[in-house]
């Protein structure tokens, strides 16, 4: 009959597995803080990683928006965060410097040393604090909306476009009362 | 109003002038940009924010220029449309224009941005990615050298160390000799031994330079308790070089393991020159890794000074298409505009060249023609009511000669009768159709209207209101006509054609013959009764003798003599009267003219004192031909009462000269002159001016002189006296 439908789970797989996502993407909260745990994947092609390796500053922009779920309507937005991770190759002590800021403040540097490491320290996190729901009414269904932005490419050469990856968006969860 | 277009229009050329200048430094700044960006770090040239904001100003840039051209040629494609005057000389304009400027932008773009790829293309040339590479791999291999060796020898002093508890603080003196041999025995540059992360002993060289212990970190000490062995590079202190530090747990130690580190100093020198090689390696690779990024900026910034230059170029390109067109426009509507008879309009648009003296002189044309319109439209009105005067007289004209007793003939320059009124056709006898538009030869060729044609010949061209009398037998009966020829003149005095005014005398001439004929025949009884009286008083005076019977011998001899003398009077009378009915017709010959001239005058002169008798012949007046003895009878009857009429001192004067085929003879004398009412009826029987005589002298004259077809005319003679004029037709 035709090719298509029996090629299109691997064109599917092909198109998932090169382009980057959030994947997956969850969220809950604390009484204080909205913790995110999320794995970026397919971030890590050749030429990000040649551009690391030549020591290159290369960092990933992560915005996570948080909405207040609303039935049969547009969600409410509540707040936005950015959390940036940059790192830096030192060919010197081959050793890969990892900062991270959230909405522009470092809150934490650590070495990696292998690839391996680096991926994940600039990938892989979990239980990330991004929000404060300290002032929200106990109860309120929440979700987080997070995309990653990975900087840009050229079209036809001359032609910039951003890199970033859908908008993945959390399961809903309450903010916690008191006594939970 | 035009003072303020003026500065308005200033303003827009320094506007003009200053955006211009603007826009040349903007090129002038790019350009440097493009030349200095390969000497720019970097992060700036590939920066994501510069590449997005070059794309985005070419982005709009483009979107400017096509808004730009696409208006102006939507513009023109309306202009060519709607049939607008100079669309097309505009259109060519426009696309020579936007063609020149167009065409060079673009191919100068193509062929800088393929030397730009090239130029980038030779910075990521093979051979320099080889040696930098190779560069980087000798210094890291020489540092990886030094690691493993380093490494190595941190492996061996734990294997020697592995029986030395580390615990028994007794020992230490023991692990420091062993430390110092093995320090010099493996040419290291510091040892040192941990428990996990805490120091227990340590040796340095002395010689190494190195000024305190070095602290290899924590986390080189946990790996290698956790890992057996680990290495690092440290820098000791600025410009002290490269301290490779070796970390190999001590073989069999229990919890907390022990930890040996071994420490080898590389020269500044080494290591500064090693680094550089690695570092220009990596320089290189950051280059070639944002190569993309890197052309893309050079070809943006690139295409944005050719877009600004096509801006530029456009922008001009239609300005001055615009300069051009619009005032060549202007005159274009102008032109229509006045051609469709609108002279009051004026081109009003800014320009200061050529264009600007061609609108100026249009407009000076437009108001001269405007002028001249005027004068044109005020002599027109002027000519309509100088035709309707001409008419108005014309027709006054028409009527006047409609209604008036003479006969009017106008003949042109040619002879041809343009204008005659009833009156003269019907003292011509002659139809409208035989006169208007004939010339006077053909309409007057028979005999006797000939007279008119030899009347008109003797009157010269110039001639003003010249009276002559003609008698013309028409329809079988004499005609006598008074006719007086005036010349007609133009503005400029030029005689164009002539007048004649013909006067019908024949009943007038009648009427003061009649006149004359009975003062005729009061003056005959008067003349008869004078001697008839002296007859009757003879008679009477012998009868009256008779009867008082006294001697009548005496009063009868007087009486017969009276009788006798008074009726020879009445004889000699008689017998004049019978010489004037009998007068014979005249019997022309050729004479000598001044022979007969001085035969006549000699009888007068010494006639009476104090008045000269003279007589003179023009030349070409020798000869005549008349009757001698009727012309000799003319002149003697003049020069009787010339010389009568003059006193003492004066002159009477004969003379004859010939002009025009005719013999004028002329007697002038310097009297008293004749009174103008006597004038009309000198040449009438028994008319005279003396009281005395027949008054039969000047009636003979004037029949002598028609007999011969000529005329005689009296006029004054100046001074003083009067002119008597003979004009003889010379075959």
């Amino acid at each position: 009959m035709s090719l298509l439908p029996a090629l299109a789970p691997f064109l599917l797989a092909a198109a998932s597995s090169a382009e980057p996502r959030l994947d997956p993407l969850s969220a809950t909260a604390t009484r204080e803080q909205v913790l995110v745990s999320f794995h970026l994947a397919g971030a890590f092609s050749e030429k990000l990683t040649e551009r690391i390796q030549s020591g290159l500053a290369t960092s990933f922009v992560y915005r996570f928006e948080l909405l207040r779920d609303r039935k049969h309507w547009w969600d409410d937005h509540i707040a936005t965060s950015t959390f940036e991770v940059t790192t830096m190759y030192n060919a010197i002590s081959h050793e890969y410097l990892v900062n991270y800021k959230l909405d522009g403040r470092l809150v934490e540097s650590r070495l990696a040393r292998s690839r391996g490491e680096l991926e994940a320290a600039m990938t892989t996190f979990e239980r990330l604090p991004v929000f404060s729901v300290a002032d929200r009414s106990p109860g309120t269904r929440v979700l987080v909306r997070a995309r990653a932005e990975l900087g840009s490419r050229t079209l036809l050469s001359i032609i910039p476009v951003h890199v970033a990856t859908p908008w993945a968006t959390s399961k809903k969860f309450r903010v916690p009362r008191e006594a939970e | 109003m035009f003072g303020d277009r003026l500065r308005r229009r200033r303003k827009d050329t320094r506007f003009i002038l200053a955006m211009l200048g603007l826009l040349l430094l903007l090129l002038g700044g790019l350009y440097a940009l493009l030349l200095t960006s390969r000497d720019l770090p970097t992060t700036l040239v590939t920066n994501r924010l510069l590449l997005f904001v070059l794309w985005y100003i070419n982005v709009v840039l483009v979107l400017v220029v096509l808004f730009v051209l696409a208006r102006n040629l939507f513009k023109l494609l309306m202009e060519r449309r709607g049939r607008v005057l100079g669309s097309k000389f505009k259109g060519k304009l426009v696309a020579s224009y936007i063609g020149l400027s167009l065409i060079p932008v673009l191919l100068l773009f193509l062929y800088g941005t393929g030397l730009l790829q090239q130029s980038v293309d030779r910075w990521f040339a093979a051979p320099v990615r080889q040696v930098l590479q190779q560069g980087s791999a000798v210094a890291e291999s020489m540092l990886e050298m030094a690691e493993e060796i380093t490494l190595r020898d941190a492996v061996l002093v734990a294997e020697e160390l592995s029986d030395l508890d580390l615990d028994r603080p007794q020992l230490r003196p023991r692990l420091n000799r062993q430390l110092q041999r093995a320090l010099q025995r493996l040419d290291l540059d510091y040892l040192g031994v941990y428990r996990e992360t805490d120091f227990v002993q340590g040796v340095l060289d002395p010689q190494a330079g190195l000024s305190d212990l070095p602290e290899p970190g924590r986390t080189v000490l946990m790996e290698a308790v956790l890992d057996g062995q680990a290495v690092r590079v440290l820098t000791p202190a600025p410009g002290a070089g490269r301290l490779i530090l070796g970390a190999a747990a001590v073989p069999g130690s229990s919890s907390p393991r022990g930890v040996v580190v071994a420490g080898r100093l590389l020269s500044p020198t080494v290591a500064e020159q090693s680094e550089k090689l690695i570092l220009a390696y990596q320089g290189y690779r950051q280059l070639e890794s944002q190569k993309g990024e890197l052309s893309a900026s050079q070809v943006l910034l690139f295409l944005m000074v050719t877009l600004l230059i096509l801006l530029a170029s456009s922008w001009v390109g239609l300005y001055l298409a615009r300069r051009v067109t619009v005032p060549i426009q202007a005159l274009a509507d102008g032109t229509r505009r006045i051609s469709s008879g609108d002279l009051a309009y004026r081109v009003e648009v800014e320009a200061d060249d050529e264009l600007g003296v061609l609108v100026d002189s249009f407009n000076r044309m437009t108001a001269e023609l405007e002028r001249n319109k005027d004068l044109l439209e005020e002599g027109n009105r002027e000519l309509v009511d100088a035709n309707r005067r001409l008419a108005e007289e014309r027709a006054l004209i028409v009527a006047v000669l409609h209604n008036v007793a003479a006969g009017v003939v106008a003949l042109d320059g040619a002879g041809r009768v343009v204008v005659c009124n009833g009156a003269a056709l019907a003292m011509l006898r002659q139809g409208e159709e035989e006169l208007r538009g004939r010339t006077v030869a053909d309409a007057w060729g028979d005999p006797e209207r000939r007279k008119l044609l030899a009347l008109l010949d003797t009157v010269p061209p110039d001639a003003s209101g010249a009276g002559r009398e003609i008698r013309l037998a028409l329809g079988g009966e004499w005609k006598t006509f008074e006719v007086k020829v005036t010349s007609m003149r133009d503005a400029s005095g030029k005689p164009f054609g002539r007048v004649l005014v013909l006067e019908d005398l024949t009943e007038l001439i009648k009427a003061q013959q009649l006149a004359a004929w009975n003062e005729a025949a009061r003056r005959i009884a008067h003349e008869i009764k004078n001697p008839l009286t002296p007859i009757q008083l003879a008679a009477e005076r012998m009868l009256h003798k008779y009867r008082q019977g006294q001697d009548v011998g005496a009063a009868l001899e007087d009486g017969v003599a009276i009788i006798v003398r008074e009726v020879e009077t009445l004889k000699a009378m008689v017998e004049e009267f019978s010489r004037y009915a009998r007068m014979p017709r005249p019997q022309p010959v050729a004479i000598d003219l001044p022979a007969l001239l001085g035969e006549t005058i000699k009888l007068y002169r010494d006639l009476k004192e104090g008045v000269a008798v003279r007589s003179r012949v023009e030349p070409g007046a020798e000869s005549a031909w008349v009757d001698p003895e009727q012309l000799r009878s003319a002149l003697i009857n003049l020069l009787d009462n010339a010389v009568d009429a003059t006193e003492a001192p004066g002159e009477v004067s004969l003379s004859a000269s010939r002009a025009d085929g005719r013999l004028q003879i002329r007697v002038a004398d310097t009297g008293h002159g004749i009174p103008a009412e006597a004038r009309g009826k000198l040449f009438l029987p028994h008319f005279s001016t003396k009281g005395r005589g027949t008054g039969l002298g000047l009636a003979i004259v004037h029949r002598i002189v028609s007999d011969h077809h000529g005329t005689i005319r009296v006029e004054d003679n100046a001074p003083r006296g009067t002119v008597f004029t003979i004009d003889l037709p010379q075959g």
